[in-house]
């Protein structure tokens, strides 16, 4: 098993209630687990905002990992080695 | 950015402490009065980027920014004044910059950025502060940005936090990079206390100038976030979206 810190930002962050979270994963884990993981737990509302209604990660929800943006085919990475993922929706606020 | 205005002795005794400031000096000063910079909404973010943008001694702001000033502004929009409940944001704001600094040029346009005014409106300035609430605003400006190679700096706050986005197009992430649709689940109203917002505008501010005049280390590339909550802040790696519909091709 690994241990990984999340990092809520805007929306999230008042969904959950919380600024992070430690979450343990399963060896081999990717951003897919994760996420899949991390909907069941906070349920309909959080879901809606970080994944599409094919269970998609919304292209414009930022995934961190340990301070660095991720791109492409982010659901596939593997979070072998990561501390901290931030999960980031879009703000607009002024 | 046109390159004629000399400072001047009044330019020299009002920026006298900042023309100390080591690396900036009269050659920063003049690159900043001889700037136009445009910026998209004068509230919450808006107006202090406009004040910061006027002591710094910019030589002309350009505010785009439509309606009429409501009570429920004045938790933020630091430009406007109770009197002028009811009359146009952008000539409160213009009558508040111009009382404080006089010798900086304020053009308002009473308009939010639109398809049909963007291009124009960018056509003007040398730079951008993005201050809008809405995602549909701010693309239009980062897409009228990379076209026409202005730089861009795009600030945004949520409740307690904020996050600044430097662009130089071509050479860093655009925000169609990061947001290559508009985010359906972002809502026009958004929690918000006005430090939180002069905040952020300021730290975009500061990102403008260091653009602007090479000063300190620009953030191209990166995102620059804070949690007010906590006073956590963290610069965090942007990448370049070689598939981006707005910056892709540009290299």
């Amino acid at each position: 098993m690994m241990e990984i810190t999340i990092q809520y930002t805007g929306q999230l962050a008042g969904i959950t209630g919380a600024g992070e979270e430690v979450v343990e994963l399963a060896d081999g884990s990717s951003v897919a687990s994760l996420v899949s993981q991390l909907c069941t737990k906070h349920g309909s509302q959080y879901a809606d905002l970080l994944v599409n209604s094919e269970g998609e990660i919304r292209p414009s929800t930022l995934v961190i990992l340990d301070g660095v943006q991720t791109e492409g085919e982010r659901s596939e990475i593997l979070l072998e080695g990561v501390r901290a993922v931030m999960l980031m929706t879009p703000i607009a606020g002024g | 950015m046109s390159s004629g205005k000399e400072l001047t002795d009044l330019d020299r005794s009002i920026y006298e402490w900042q023309l100390d400031v080591p690396g900036f000096g009269d050659e920063g000063q003049a690159k900043l009065r001889n700037t136009t910079a445009l910026v998209s909404r004068c509230g919450g973010l808006g107006g202090p980027i406009c004040l910061s943008l006027a002591a710094a001694g910019f030589g002309k702001i350009i505010i785009a920014h439509a309606g009429d000033l409501r009570l429920d502004d004045l938790n933020r929009q630091i430009l406007m004044r109770h009197e002028d409940v009811g009359s146009a944001r952008s000539e409160s704001a213009k009558r508040t910059l111009s009382s404080f600094n006089p010798h900086v040029e304020v053009e308002v346009v009473p308009e939010n950025i639109t398809e049909d005014n963007a291009e124009a409106l960018v056509a003007k300035a040398d730079i951008v502060f993005s201050a809008a609430p809405l995602f549909e605003e701010r693309l239009l400006m980062n897409q009228e940005c990379v076209r026409q190679n202005k730089l861009l700096v795009d600030s945004a706050m949520y409740n307690l936090e904020g996050r600044i986005i430097p662009v130089i197009p071509g050479d860093s992430a655009c925000l169609a990079c990061l947001y290559p649709e508009i985010p359906p689940r972002w809502k026009r109203r958004f929690p918000v206390i006005g430090a939180v917002s002069a905040l952020a505008a300021n730290i975009g501010a500061m990102e403008g100038i260091k653009l602007l005049t090479g000063l300190g280390t620009a953030n191209a590339n990166r995102m620059i976030y804070f949690d007010s909550g906590t006073m956590r802040f963290q610069t965090i790696q942007l990448k370049r979206n070689s598939e981006c519909k707005v910056c892709g091709k540009r290299s």
